[in-house]
């Protein structure tokens, strides 16, 4: 679904953000893509949605150019940023004037998700909070059933109980025949959501894996629990040792992605190494 | 269905366009008309009440000229905003088709406006100072004798470089676009004088490109006028330079990123 061949881009022709970098992406799954601070994560979805220009290589979706931005490629895209601009216009005729864009617009889900967040329809989208505009974006891209989603910071602005519906209605939105990408430096707001974990780290995506591949071959467990000769990353918290280890016994242990993400990038390429 | 244009898929494009801008540019034809009232009201004062043709047709030309160039120079300016220019780029319609909204918007939609107000305040102006005064006649800006339609080659020409600073600047398009301008007709006047002042070896005392030339020699000024096959070169000339700007702001458009 997204193939990204040799993809070298930077803001200046001297300092690049991706040097060389591949990815592929299939669709039935929710990608969260995690990485610092100012590592290119915005860059790398500006680069997927066709909004920068790759100065080599490719990024293709379905097939197309995204830098070419043929419309039968954004009917297929829908791009959600950080940071939101919505017309002078209400929900209800947002809907009208834009959904017809997207074949697959589906307006009672719309109106569905809109009430599940308790936005007013009738109210002008300017007006709106910051997270109540956000939440009308997120139900407007869920309902347009494109099968590419990209989410840059999703759940910024969003309270608790929005988090918590937000998270449920995702998972409720995923289809086979559906990619979404979403990128976040909230790793807690990705629990339970995601199911294929992406980090970019130092120009490159160090890991590209689902939860249940990573979980196959390490294993996160506090020190008494761990495999002491396999002992890859060690955080000291609190009340004790949590670590990560090889999984050599089988055991499935939950993923804790904010203590993978540390161990990548504090440079701990045998983490990387492993799944690779 | 038609990557390029699709009458369908740009026929929605327009209507959003025209559903989330309708309030702002009715708010602007609303200003545009009632400074065309106060100016139009004020030059029949001050001639009692005998507007003449040339009055009529400075403040036509004058509003006509710069409201396009102010309201062309806004037709990109959601591009040159971050935040903006995301959902602008990401709608799922050709580059050609948001090209086009915009140049309708500009070109075709501002013109017939302008003309609806103008006339409408002018008449308006002309039956109410008619009873106190001779009867004075409505201005045809159509006219060819005098050639008063040339205005609109003009205002193409001033359009198509409008339409290309809007997408050229990201902020101030039209001062940007106004300096631009000048900068470069003051440096094609420096050139051509220079370039007259070495091919002919006299003293220049006026030169305008591709216009008229006033040397001086002996102590004496002489007047040279350009043949009257120059006016053509200059119409098709204009024809020209709008239809490559014109099709430049396109490719711009296509280059544009965040």
């Amino acid at each position: 679904m997204i193939e990204i061949s040799n993809l070298t881009f930077g803001y200046s022709k001297k300092k690049t953000l991706f040097k060389n970098l591949n990815l592929d992406l299939q669709t039935g799954h929710i990608y969260g893509l995690l990485g610092k601070n100012g590592a290119g994560k915005s860059t790398l979805l500006k680069n997927l949605a066709g909004l920068v220009f790759p100065q080599e290589g490719l990024c293709k979706v379905n097939g197309y150019d995204t830098s070419k931005r043929s419309p039968r490629l954004l009917q297929e895209l829908f791009f959600i940023p950080e940071e939101l601009h919505l017309p002078a216009v209400t929900a209800s005729r947002f809907a009208e004037s834009t959904g017809h864009f997207y074949p697959k617009f589906d307006m009672n889900q719309y109106y569905a998700m809109l009430s599940e967040f308790n936005v007013p329809i009738n109210s002008f989208l300017n007006k709106l909070s910051f997270g109540q505009q956000k939440k009308v974006m997120i139900a407007f891209g869920l309902a347009s059933n494109t099968a590419l989603l990209i989410m840059d910071e999703p759940t910024n602005g969003l309270d608790i109980p929005s988090k918590v519906q937000f998270r449920k209605i995702m998972a409720s939105a995923l289809t086979e025949e559906r990619c979404m990408v979403i990128s976040t430096h909230q790793v807690r707001d990705l629990d339970s959501l995601i199911d294929s974990l992406l980090v970019l780290h130092q120009e490159e995506v160090v890991i590209n894996r689902s939860l249940d591949d990573i979980a196959e071959r390490i294993q996160f467990t506090n020190a008494a629990q761990a495999n002491k000769e396999g002992i890859l990353y060690i955080e000291h918290h609190g009340i004790g040792i949590n670590t990560i280890s090889t999984n050599v016994n089988g055991v499935y242990t939950k993923v804790d992605m904010e203590m993978l993400f540390n161990a990548v990038v504090h440079n701990h390429t045998s983490i990387v190494d492993i799944l690779k | 269905m038609n990557q390029i244009f699709n009458l369908k898929r740009f026929l929605m494009l327009f209507s959003k366009h025209t559903a989330e801008n309708y309030k702002t540019y009715l708010m602007s034809a609303a200003v545009l008309a009632g400074m065309l009232a106060v100016v139009i009201g004020l030059g029949a004062y001050l001639s009692d009440g005998k507007l003449s043709f040339s009055i009529q047709f400075a403040v036509f030309v004058n509003f006509f000229l710069i409201a396009g160039c102010i309201f062309t120079s806004m037709m990109f300016s959601d591009l040159g905003d971050k935040k903006k220019s995301i959902p602008v780029l990401m709608l799922p319609a050709s580059l050609f088709e948001k090209y086009l909204v915009a140049w309708i918007y500009s070109f075709v939609v501002f013109q017939l406006v302008m003309l609806c107000c103008f006339y409408s305040i002018d008449y308006l102006i002309l039956n109410a100072v008619k009873k106190a005064t001779e009867e004075v006649k409505m201005i045809n800006v159509f006219s060819t004798e005098p050639r008063y339609w040339l205005v609109f080659v003009f205002f193409a020409v001033l359009h198509s470089i409008s339409l290309l600073g809007a997408i050229f600047f990201e902020k101030m398009h039209f001062i940007k676009t106004a300096f631009a301008f000048f900068v470069f007709l003051g440096f094609i006047i420096l050139i051509s004088n220079k370039m007259m002042s070495s091919l002919l070896d006299v003293e220049i005392m006026q030169s305008i490109p591709l216009g008229r030339l006033v040397i001086k020699e002996s102590g004496k000024e002489f007047l040279i006028n350009p043949p009257l096959s120059s006016e053509t070169i200059v119409f098709y000339a204009s024809i020209l330079v709008i239809i490559v700007l014109w099709t430049g702001t396109y490719f711009k458009l296509k280059e544009k990123e965040i």
